[in-house]
């Protein structure tokens, strides 16, 4: 296309949409390649077939590649310290980009966001549920300062955390969905059951040495016991007693009620262990499992699921953690209005629609979460109608990071995880454990 | 008499029964598990009467419902392609090289050939992450990232060691004398090598060339840093049956039987060379 005629184009367009828009113009960068690097999620399952979309709307080519998390993150991370930009947009979190952005290898998006010319009128940044588009923003300023400064990263679906049952299980032991974590470890020892294949498990849970275990499922638990890693005076709370209480009360539930080796599952474990029928409940997993679990292809539990907000805390607190996957600009990209129109594309309110019917959950923007075919594909799963839904929107009033953004926070909740799976193992006490793990941390925080 | 040996062949019948399945049930349970839909994958206890699926093989093969309409080529078919290019480009290249310095390395025998033997095979055991990461910026400098010649050049690294030691103390086994006799009717050492030394080894090239090759193929580190969208290798492939919330096995053991097929036709259609190559000094 030549440029007059582009501008032709673009004009009539205007005219027809937004006059006071006249300069966005899709076709911007018309003719460039961007390049992204794509973590294998159910995201980008959906994005895929979308991407022909993008580019006929833009003549931007779009090539990726798609690594499993950990490989991926590899990957990224050898090239953004390079510095040679081979991927201009890449799938990300604001927890990675503590470490990213701090070095200087984001881009900055509020001033892409606020430029007319750049960035379309009904790109409606405040779609976005609030929460989860500020846990992008930080001023760089360790240990604080999250929800401010300058937005690294776009979200495109988030995770919060929920209970798992299984309805005729609890039918056949005469239990009730637990409503505190007290409930829950009262029934403990009441779960284990025969099974028709065998002896069943009362629950199962991610619960692996790494940072995740204190930041995701069992972070969750931590957080509802009212436990924060540093409190308002910066100290840190890893072995306070609401801590040890929670911990001990953790490592006890998964004692009496998960099998052996229960210490070193995974999330490939617990999606698959609960899918797969061994278990009645699924503590604290990501809520984001329910498409595998309803679907009679790939579960064996489809049609006897439930899903019921995760239990409160000794004071009657729900809390929860997230996780949210996101979409970031490498600074040392060399097409950044291609990527800029790419990114402001993908989590446009139509796009993202699309992404959530193809199973790219859970909705980051309030439009889709209203949107009535996104409804009503979530509104059937569960014990009863809209219980999914349910659960996920009282999660979503409580999910947030209540971690102190710093570039080193996974090699501290790496420390902290490590002194939980010692407590489960019977490597020391509690709170011995715990207490070692904080002055670590604290000599980590020092340095 | 009779009935001991009787008793003696059944009883080596049976070890190598159980040999047999020592070293072929891993196959086979991949093999049953690329037949099972995802429900008998994860069933507990594992189940080995179930009703078999063609699906995983039919997604690897021809792609998802997506792919196919769209008419991509399916991702994994890609994958084996660039490692067919890679892996074969890579030999290719060794044998080239690696055929005439394996001979000279035979056949002059002294300190400076012992020091550059040492340093071959340091190739072998330097840890390939010491070098990947200056790899992958210098290759992104010039341009040899994401491409089939950056690719076959790195899997040098692998190939041409393998290469030259398996051939020098091949090459050292042959008989010298019929090289003496070629150099009294007047052969040079080019000659020698093409028309005399590279014909009486061929069983020998041949099973170097196929070591080398499943070598390169098996490789995986190189594939994940240096290849991007364009040249990922099949290891680097069958990992994308990893997504971040489960392992979707079915396709992944599907994937892993089709990736394994070339390893193996190549062996079959190379059999009696290489147990030729493998058993033969030259002229036994």
């Amino acid at each position: 296309m030549t440029v007059a005629a582009a501008l032709v184009a673009t004009s009539a367009l205007s005219l027809a949409s937004d006059p006071a828009n006249a300069e966005m113009n899709w076709k911007a960068a018309d003719g460039q390649t961007i390049n992204l690097m794509l973590i294998s999620h159910p995201f980008v399952e959906s994005l895929k077939p979308l991407l022909p979309e993008f580019t006929a709307k833009t003549g931007i080519k779009v090539t990726y590649e798609e690594l499993a998390e950990q490989s991926g993150f590899e990957k990224l991370l050898a090239d953004l310290s390079s510095k040679t930009g081979t991927y201009d947009v890449f799938m990300t979190s604001p927890l990675n980009n503590w470490q990213y952005a701090a070095a200087g290898w984001l881009e900055p998006l509020d001033g892409l966001i606020a430029n007319t010319d750049k960035t379309a009128a009904d790109y409606d940044v405040n779609d976005f549920i609030p929460s989860i588009l500020s846990a992008g923003r930080w001023d760089l300023t360790p240990l604080k300062g999250i929800g401010e400064g300058s937005l690294w990263t776009l979200p495109i679906n988030f995770e919060s955390y929920q209970l798992a049952y299984r309805p005729s299980l609890l039918k056949k032991l005469g239990l009730q969905v637990p409503k505190t974590y007290a409930d829950l470890l009262a029934m403990a020892d009441k779960l284990a059951i025969d099974g028709p294949n065998g002896k069943m498990h009362g629950i199962i849970t991610r619960f692996d040495r790494y940072w995740d275990l204190p930041y995701l499922t069992f972070g969750t638990m931590l957080q509802s016991y009212g436990v924060e890693m540093l409190d308002k005076d910066g100290k840190l709370q890893i072995c306070s007693d609401k801590s040890i209480a929670a911990t001990q009360d953790f490592v006890t539930l998964i004692k009496k009620a998960s099998p052996e080796g229960a210490g070193a599952f995974t999330w490939y474990e617990a999606m698959q262990g609960f899918a797969s029928g061994q278990y009645v409940f699924s503590l604290n997993e990501a809520n984001l499992f329910a498409p595998t679990y309803e679907d009679p292809k790939q579960s064996a539990i489809a049609g006897d699921v439930g899903y019921a907000p995760t239990p409160l805390g000794p004071d009657g607190k729900r809390a929860a953690a997230a996780w949210i996957w996101s979409l970031s600009m490498n600074s040392a990209s060399s097409h950044k209005d291609a990527a800029w129109l790419f990114m402001q594309w993908v989590t446009s309110k139509e796009t993202m629609i699309k992404t959530h019917l193809a199973g790219n959950m859970n909705p980051v923007r309030k439009s889709a979460w209203d949107a009535p075919e996104v409804a009503k594909l979530m509104e059937s799963w569960g014990e009863t109608p809209g219980q999914y839904i349910q659960a996920a929107k009282t999660e979503a009033e409580v999910a947030t990071i209540r971690f102190p953004p710093h570039p080193e926070l996974t090699r501290m909740l790496d420390r902290w995880a490590e002194a939980i799976q010692k407590s489960y193992f019977g490597q020391g006490d509690v709170k011995t454990n715990l207490c070692n793990a904080q002055a670590d941390i604290q000599k980590m925080l020092d340095e | 008499m009779f009935l001991r040996t009787l008793a003696q062949k059944l009883a080596l019948a049976l070890c190598y029964l159980a040999f047999a399945g020592f070293v072929l049930f891993p196959l086979v349970w991949i093999f049953m598990m690329s037949i099972k839909n995802f429900g008998d994958i994860i069933a507990y206890p594992p189940r080995f009467l179930f009703t078999p699926t063609l699906e995983n093989y039919v997604e690897v093969l021809l792609g998802n419902d997506a792919q196919r309409a769209g008419g991509q080529v399916p991702d994994l078919l890609k994958f084996l392609m660039n490692s067919v290019i890679i892996s074969g480009g890579a030999v290719l290249i060794s044998a080239l090289l690696g055929i005439p310095a394996a001979y000279a390395l035979a056949r002059r025998r002294d300190k400076t050939s012992d020091k550059l033997r040492f340093t071959f095979l340091s190739f072998r055991f330097a840890p390939e992450l010491a070098v990947i990461l200056p790899l992958y910026v210098i290759y992104t400098r010039i341009g040899l990232y994401d491409s089939y010649v950056g690719m076959i050049l790195v899997h040098q690294l692998i190939t041409l060691p393998l290469m030259i030691l398996i051939l020098a103390s091949f090459f050292r086994d042959m008989p010298i004398e019929i090289e003496e006799a070629a150099r009294i009717d007047g052969a040079r050492i080019w000659t020698m090598l093409t028309r005399i030394v590279v014909p009486i080894a061929r069983p020998g090239i041949a099973s170097a060339m196929m070591i080398a090759f499943i070598f390169s193929w098996n490789n995986m580190i190189f594939g994940l840093v240096l290849a991007g969208g364009s040249t990922r290798p099949v290891t680097m492939g069958i990992l994308q049956a990893m997504t971040f919330d489960q392992i979707k096995w079915g396709m992944m053991a599907a994937s892993a039987m089709v990736s394994a097929l070339p390893g193996m036709i190549a062996a079959v259609l190379f059999q009696k060379q290489i147990t030729r190559g493998l058993t033969m000094g030259a002229v036994k």
